[in-house]
C-alpha cells in the first residue's frame, strides 16, 4: 500500500470525528511515514510497520472512548492485614501439609533438646550424690586404718565432701524447680496454639 | 506484562524519552522500543492523554518541507516521573512482600 492509499483509507476510518479531531490523526500518520522514509525505509515498508487496516481502526475505536488523563495506577502503602484467627486460609493448610517433613523434623530436635535437658539435670544429681557417698566411705575407710591423725584426716575430708554433695542438692533443686516451671509455660503455649491462639 | 502496568509505564516512559529534550513521534518510538514494545497506534493515545493532562505541550516545527510535531515536557509531567520514583519504593515493598517465603516469616 502506498501513503496516499493509506491516508485515503485513514480518511474514510476517521470521517465520522470531529474534523479537528480526524486532522490530528491523519497528520500523526502521515508525520510517522515521512520520518520512518526519512530513515531508509522504503514507502511501502513504512506503511507496513504501521500495522494493518484492521488493527488501526480497533485502535482509534479503543481509544476514542480512553478517558483524558488517565495515568499510572496508584500504588498505595501494603498494611499488614489482621489475619483471620479461628479458620485457617486454604494455602495455610496446604503448606503445613507440604511443609510436614520440615516442621516435624525441627519439632523432633526441639523435642530431644528439651529431653537432654532431663538427661542433664539427672546426671548433676548423680554426681552430687557420688561425691556425697564418696565423702561417707573416705570418712569410714578412715577408721579401718586405725590412726588417730589418718581418721581424722579422712574424717575431716569425707564432711567436706558431704558438706559440697548437699550444698549442690540444695542447688540442684532449684534448677528442677525452674526446669519444670519451664515444661509449664511450654505446654500452656503449645495447647494455646492448638486452640488457635 | 499486565495490560494496566504496561498502559501506566508506558505513559512514564514517553515523558522519560522527552526529559531532557524535546522529542517527535517517531524518535520516542525508537527510544522506548528498546524498554517496551509500542507501536505508532499505542503512542498516539497516550501522547493525546499525556497532552490533555497537561504533562506535555505539542508545537509544530517546519522539517524537509513538511510540519513535524515535537513534545515538550511540561512541570505537570516532571513531576509525575518523580512520583514515579516514589511508587517504584511502593512496588519493591510490594514485590518482597509477594514472593516472600514461608520460612523467613516464621
Amino acid at each position: 500500500m502506498t501513503k496516499a492509499e493509506f491516508m485515503h483509507q485513514l480518511r474514510k476510518m476517521t470521517s465520522s470525528m470531529p474534523q479537528q479531531e480526524a486532522d490530528r490523526y491523519t497528520q500523526y500518520y502521515s508525520e510517522m511515514i515521512d520520518d520512518a522514509v526519512e530513515e531508509g525505509m522504503s514507502e511501502q515498508e513504512a506503511v507496513n510497520s504501521l500495522g494493518t487496516m484492521d488493527e488501526i481502526e480497533a485502535f482509534i475505536r479503543e481509544n476514542s472512548t480512553m478517558p483524558a488523563g488517565q495515568s499510572f495506577p496508584r500504588v498505595t502503602q501494603y498494611v499488614p492485614q489482621e489475619v483471620n484467627k479461628k479458620r485457617l486460609p486454604v494455602w495455610a493448610i496446604v503448606l503445613i501439609i507440604v511443609g510436614f517433613p520440615i516442621w516435624f523434623s525441627i519439632l523432633c530436635v526441639l523435642f530431644s533438646v528439651y529431653i537432654s535437658g532431663w538427661a542433664v539435670i539427672v546426671s548433676l544429681y548423680a554426681a552430687a550424690l557420688s561425691v556425697g557417698v564418696s565423702g561417707i566411705v573416705v570418712g569410714a575407710a578412715g577408721f579401718f586404718i586405725g590412726d588417730f591423725g589418718i581418721i581424722m584426716m579422712f574424717l575431716g575430708a569425707g564432711l567436706v565432701c558431704l558438706g559440697l554433695s548437699v550444698l549442690a542438692f540444695t542447688g540442684l533443686i532449684q534448677l528442677t524447680k525452674l526446669y519444670v516451671k519451664f515444661t509449664g509455660f511450654i505446654v500452656k503455649k503449645c495447647i494455646a496454639a492448638l486452640r488457635g491462639n | 506484562m499486565d495490560i494496566q502496568i504496561k498502559r501506566g509505564l508506558l505513559d512514564v516512559c514517553v515523558l522519560a524519552a522527552i526529559k531532557f529534550e524535546d522529542s517527535y513521534g517517531y524518535k520516542i518510538i525508537k527510544d522506548i522500543q528498546p524498554y517496551l514494545t509500542i507501536s505508532e497506534s499505542t503512542l498516539y493515545p497516550i501522547l493525546r492523554r499525556l497532552e490533555a493532562a497537561d504533562m506535555l505541550t505539542v508545537y509544530s516545527v517546519e522539517h524537509n518541507g513538511r510540519l513535524r510535531k515535537y513534545y515538550r515536557i511540561n512541570e505537570k509531567g516532571r513531576e509525575r516521573l518523580n512520583e514515579f520514583r516514589t511508587e517504584m519504593d511502593e512496588l519493591e515493598a510490594i514485590f518482597k512482600f509477594v514472593t516472600r517465603e514461608e520460612n523467613n516469616s516464621d
